[in-house]
């Protein structure tokens, strides 16, 4: 299955697909637009991928998920191209008999395709500015750093 | 001998150089080294070049490495999926 999709990301569908005897839970988590961002009206979104490199890694993420967790089944598809608010941007879904092994595999992949995966958010906004994206913020104390990468940061 | 690379840039990277770019080095040279040269053709791209991270073959590179091949490159700015 292709991780990066240039049309709309139909989740009903593809959670239909989880549905199997031997899951008691399947987790679904969609990224939403939003029409604000710090302070600001959001016309809509746009993402960029270096796309034969985020396939990889999201398929690394998944596998690795796979490996720490008793998952039935796990899938990650982020959206490229333009997106108006309440689009769909990204979804990973996950399935395992009980609900914690979902949960936690769901959080896990979602975090790290944000801050690891070769992909890039342009927010477009109502006054006609628009900005890229960065999740990487070392600074918050809620940034995740079990993330693998490495940061470059300016001294 | 001097060999020309060809460096690929993204997203908010964009806006400072004209894409693909080349840059000329003597190999082998540290990735890092590229970076630099990039700063000399645009100044105003070293901060975001100092967060940014150099893939090549689609996988991560560290920056210290040596560079041994011309092998295009591609410079990933810090990441905003999701």
């Amino acid at each position: 299955m292709r991780h990066i999709s240039h049309t709309d990301i139909n989740y009903a569908d593809l959670f239909a697909d989880f549905r199997d005897p031997n899951s008691g839970a399947v987790v679904m988590f969609s990224g939403e637009v939003r029409d604000n961002n710090k302070g600001k009206a959001v016309t809509h979104l746009e993402y960029e991928a270096y796309e034969p490199m985020a396939e990889k890694m999201i398929d690394e993420i998944l596998n690795a998920a796979l490996e720490k967790w008793p998952l039935n089944k796990a899938i990650c598809v982020h959206r490229v191209g333009p997106i108006d608010v309440c689009g769909c941007a990204v979804v990973v879904i996950t399935s395992s008999a009980h609900r914690a092994a979902a949960y936690e595999a769901n959080r896990y992949i979602i975090d790290r395709v944000k801050y690891e995966a070769p992909i890039w958010k342009h927010e477009f906004f109502t006054d006609g500015t628009s900005e890229w994206g960065q999740n990487c913020d070392c600074s918050s104390p809620s940034h995740p750093h079990h993330h693998e990468h490495k940061h470059h940061h300016a001294e | 001998m001097e060999t020309t690379i060809q460096v690929t840039c993204f997203a908010g990277l964009r806006k400072f150089f004209n894409c693909p770019l080349t840059i000329n080095l003597k190999l082998p040279t540290a990735y890092e080294d590229v970076l630099l040269e990039m700063k000399k053709v645009n100044p105003e791209a070293s901060e975001i070049l100092d967060s940014c991270r150099i893939a090549v073959c689609e996988s991560f590179v560290p920056r210290t490495a040596l560079m041994t091949s011309d092998e295009p490159l591609f410079i990933i700015p810090p990441s905003s999926g999701g």
